[in-house]
Formats: structure tokens, sequence, C-alpha cells
């Protein structure tokens, strides 16, 4: 998150919005996104627990988490690109720029 | 996860240039875990030798670490000084003595004092921000290399995934040698 939180601008001159999304609720991400100084939205999957990250495929029914999951979505909301990492490695951007660079690419071309 | 672009002359690299082995380390100066690396790249270094060459790219992540940004501008400067890995151990030890969060001006002024820069020089650099092109250049070759947070290292172009210890680095390093033993080997 704070990675992502550094390349706002990267992500905008793409032509995306960053949003970040985990089970807990609302003012559990109020908090942690004013401790670490988030300036994108987080999203609440809280109730019904889970069900967003259930239609991605991406749900620890286990654990009571959303995967590490990365999803590249267009503007008519189709998956371009996704990216599920193990829960302890931090996924990194460079697969998010890339994917923005490809439809960037091919939206020109077309 | 592969490094790009591949190590230049324009990085700060402490080794020799034709060394087998090449770690490089995106940090950022107000991360307490890149304080804590420091020592153990000293220990790398130790061990390995004329083997070993370190790279240091600067990451700074400005959000949550404020005085990153300015520290890096500070160790740049004493790079024209002549000064870099002095500069970059002094922050590093700073950190870890007094806590990263009491890295600011004050503090810059006294490791430039200690070091004997030119205080005037580096707080110009600082203000100006003359070296802030390069952090970022090197900031964003970090994203497109798959940094993942700091310190992120990389042995021989890969990224190296496990924790920054002593230990686990060393026992990387020399897979890293062999592996590339065996490849000439093979040639």
């Amino acid at each position: 998150m704070a990675l992502y939180n550094e390349i706002l601008d990267e992500f905008r001159k793409l032509d995306a919005q960053l949003l970040g999304i985990s089970v807990d609720g609302v003012w559990c991400h109020a908090a942690f996104a004013e401790a670490r100084h988030l300036k994108f939205p987080l999203l609440a999957d809280f109730e019904p627990k889970g069900a967003v990250a259930r239609q991605y495929g991406v749900y620890d029914a286990q654990a009571g988490i959303s995967g590490r999951a990365l999803f590249v979505i267009d503007a008519r909301g189709m998956v371009r690109w996704s990216y599920l990492s193990p829960i302890g490695v931090n996924p990194g951007a460079d697969g998010i720029l890339e994917a923005l660079e490809a439809m960037k690419d091919a939206g020109g071309k077309s | 996860m592969t490094l790009r672009p591949a190590v230049t002359e324009h990085d700060h690299v402490a080794g020799r240039a034709d060394a087998p082995l090449t770690l490089v380390e995106y940090g950022d100066y107000q991360c307490p875990h890149c304080a804590a690396a420091d020592p153990v790249v000293h220990a790398l270094q130790s061990a390995f030798g004329a083997e070993l060459r370190f790279v240091f790219r600067n990451f700074p992540l400005t959000e949550m670490h404020p005085a990153a940004e300015p520290a890096a501008e500070l160790a740049e400067s004493a790079a024209l000084q002549g000064k870099f890995w002095e500069a970059h151990d002094a922050i590093f030890a700073w950190s870890r003595e007094n806590g990263p969060e009491s890295l600011g001006p004050e503090a810059f002024e006294s490791i430039a004092l200690e070091l004997g820069l030119d205080p005037q020089k580096v707080e110009e650099d600082v203000r100006t921000h003359s070296h802030l092109e390069r952090i970022k250049s090197d900031f964003q070759s970090g994203v497109r290399s798959g940094v993942n947070g700091t310190p992120t290292f990389f042995i021989n172009g890969h990224r190296f995934d496990g924790p920054p210890t002593v230990k686990d680095l060393s026992a990387a390093l020399k897979g890293a040698l062999s592996a590339r033993h065996e490849s000439k080997a093979e040639r």
C-alpha cells in the first residue's frame, strides 16, 4: 500500500484509478488510511463479509480474509490482468504498470 | 523479478566492476529495516571481499517517511564531495542510534559537519532539490524491477525474497556464485 501510494501519479497517467479492498470495516480502513497517509480509496468488503473477494475467486474462507490479489479492470468492467501473490509477499507494482501500458498501447492503435 | 536497468557507471558502486557477485539494494534512509540492514551489508562485504560488488539505489517512501527524500539528497550531495558511502553509513548509523524519526535538518547538519562536508553546499542541495531527478529515477527503476518494500535486494539481477539477514543473504550469494561457476564450466 505504501508503494502504491507513492506512484498514484503513474496510475493516473495511465488513466487508472487505484482502489484497495479488504474484509475490514470502514472505521478500520479510516484509521489505517490516516496512519499511512493513503491518498486513494479503501473499500470495505465487510458485510456480507468477503462477498466481493468470493466473486473474484480470492476469498480465503479458512482465514476469513481476502487473498493478496491484484486485478486490472477496464472501462467496460472486464478483468484484463490479475495476479495472486503468496500472502507473505508484497506483489510490487511492475505487473500492474505493464498491464496498464499494454492496454493503453492497444487502445491507441484501434 | 529482474533488475532494470542493470548497474551502470551512474550508480553508487562499492567494489570491483568485474566482481562475480553484484548485490543491489533499494533503500529508504528513514526506514528502520534499511538502517538495520546496513551492518548486514558490511558483514557481507567483509565475508565476500573482492567477489562482491555492492550498489545502492534510492527508494524513499515519502508519504510514510518525510525525511527519506531529504536524507537521500544529503547523501547525493555528499557523493559530489566524494563521500557518498560515508554519508550513507552515517545516516543509517544516526537512525539506529537516535531513531529514524529524529532525521531532519539538524541531524543532517551534524552529519555534514562530522563528515567534513561543506554544510552550506549540503543545505543548498537539499533545499533546491539539485539531486531529486536522480533519486526519482532510482525510484522508478525500483518500481519497474519489482521492488515491493524497503529494503529490497537483488543478487546478480534477481530479486531476493528472503529475510535480509547475514545468514540468508550469504546463502543466496553463495548459491549465485556456484551457479555462475557451473554455467562457466558448461561453456
